[in-house]
């Protein structure tokens, strides 16, 4: 693979950065413009799905117009031997998340960065739809920029067909991806925020063994409070962090900006430099922030004392309950019958396909 | 919050009260399930090559519906999980082509550059 040209020579590929469900990453060289760049290459076994790889292709040049200093450029992109790639810049450093766990005052610019690159995107109206660890790189001078904008789409359909990434990479999703709706920017808003929450504490807001239970928790668990697992956080933080990551979107931070200035406001020691680089946009009233913010938790408490009143009486009628979960109840699908040949596992499966049909 | 109060409180004391279940559209089931009944008619054939070829349009089909949110999430893993499965066991092996001992008049040899 080290001497493989791209795009009529223009890119000579020099090795390798990561491998992904979906793709390959290479370091290589602009032979024309003399510089690094990062070039990911479709994975082979994707490239046979025509209209996989067109939206590939076109997302990725929707992507391309970005140009944020908080935001990974997308420089090109093209097809060699039915082989989709993009030229993006090459961000000398690290993922987020092989930073592990950080201080408060470590996250909150970082944060902040990513959220005037989210900002940006929400502005020219790309969601990015997959914010996680692994998309936010740092440079070694601490500079954020997202990666994966406008391939993100794309990726989605690798994390539910890639095993073993699946669930690493849905902790961050949205209650409203998750149940198949409409996403918005607030969508990022809180996969940022589930990011910050697990930066901070160690842990995932919701800690899950398959996409089902996830769906039933973020359905009807509750978000251990980010104090609780790391106190040293200040409570105007957690705050902020647990608005992000309401379940119902319209309790979030209204834009990727408002969260900015959340987290700018509650951090004990915010970065004047990056707090000026994250807000893009005008503030909006404190009193209706304030008013918003109050609100919210006023549902979410009001909400959990209902459930708990729910969960109580719907154990006692039960009786006893026997230790069954019964939040775990209405998303639990069945998974087909697999079979004892693959003949006998396609029945089954188009059985179990017509068996949940409307 | 009278929902959930009612979900506990209503009803008779014997009856589960199990939440709606989510269901799939009904065209896209059909549609995936007459591919999976295609997969198992040729493997019932023994055409193992077609019924590979015909899996991987169904894990394609599968993932294309995912990504335009047609197929509700708690379906999601599930059905994603069972396609692939289905496609790992399929084995193709082209059968050994008994002309192909150079008495054939087809295509010759291609000989030079290319």
């Amino acid at each position: 693979m080290t001497e493989l040209l791209l795009a009529a020579g223009r890119y000579r590929i020099e090795r390798v950065l990561g491998r992904g469900g979906m793709a390959v990453v290479y370091l290589a060289r602009d032979e024309e413009l003399h510089r690094a760049v990062a070039v990911k290459v479709l994975a082979q076994h994707l490239t046979g799905d025509v209209n996989f790889r067109a939206r590939f292709l076109q997302e990725s040049r929707l992507a391309s117009r970005l140009s944020h200093p908080n935001v990974v450029h997308v420089y090109d992109a093209g097809e060699t031997e039915g082989s989709p790639f993009i030229v993006m810049e090459y961000v000398p450093g690290h993922t987020i998340a092989d930073r592990g766990r950080l201080t408060h005052g470590e996250v909150v610019p970082l944060a902040l960065q990513a959220c005037a690159g989210l900002q940006h995107a929400h502005d020219a109206g790309l969601v990015h739809r997959d914010v996680k660890p692994a998309n936010l790189l740092v440079r070694e001078d601490d500079v954020l920029k997202i990666a994966d904008f406008g391939i993100a789409r794309a990726a989605e359909l690798t994390r539910l067909t890639q095993h073993g990434t699946v669930l690493g990479t849905a902790a961050y999703v949205s209650p409203e991806q998750i149940a198949g709706e409409e996403v918005t920017a607030t969508t990022d808003v809180y996969a940022l925020g589930a990011v910050v929450y697990e930066l901070l504490t160690g842990r995932p807001p919701y800690e899950f063994g398959s996409l089902a239970e996830l769906a039933a928790l973020q359905t009807g668990g509750v978000i251990t409070p980010l104090r609780d697992l790391e106190p040293s956080v200040p409570e105007a933080l957690e705050a902020a962090v647990m608005h992000a990551l309401a379940r119902d979107p319209g309790f979030r931070p209204l834009s990727a900006s408002d969260f900015a200035h959340e987290l700018a406001a509650a951090s004990e020691r915010p970065t004047e430099r990056l707090v000026a680089t994250a807000v893009t946009e005008p503030l909006q009233s404190r009193t209706h922030r304030g008013l918003h913010w109050s609100s919210t938790w006023l549902w979410i408490l009001g909400g959990a004392a209902v459930t708990a009143v729910a969960l109580i009486l719907g154990l006692l009628e039960i009786g006893g309950g026997g230790g069954s979960s019964p939040r775990s109840q209405p998303v639990q699908i069945q998974a087909p019958v697999r079979g004892a040949t693959p003949a006998d596992e396609a029945r089954n499966l188009s059985a179990w396909l017509r068996a949940h049909s409307k | 919050m009278a929902a959930a109060l009612c979900l506990a409180g209503c009803g008779s004391g014997s009856e589960p009260r199990a939440a709606p279940q989510p269901e799939l559209p009904h065209s896209v089931a059909t549609a995936l399930a007459s591919g999976s009944d295609e997969v198992a008619r040729a493997l019932t054939a023994g055409d193992h090559c077609r019924a590979l070829s015909v899996a991987r349009q169904l894990q394609q089909e599968t993932v294309a519906a995912i990504n335009d949110w047609q197929i509700p999430g708690a379906f999601q893993e599930q059905l994603g999980s069972a396609v692939a499965d289905l496609v790992s066991r399929i084995r193709c092996v082209p059968p050994v082509n008994k002309h192909d001992n150079g008495k054939h008049n087809g295509q010759k040899k291609h000989e030079g550059n290319d």
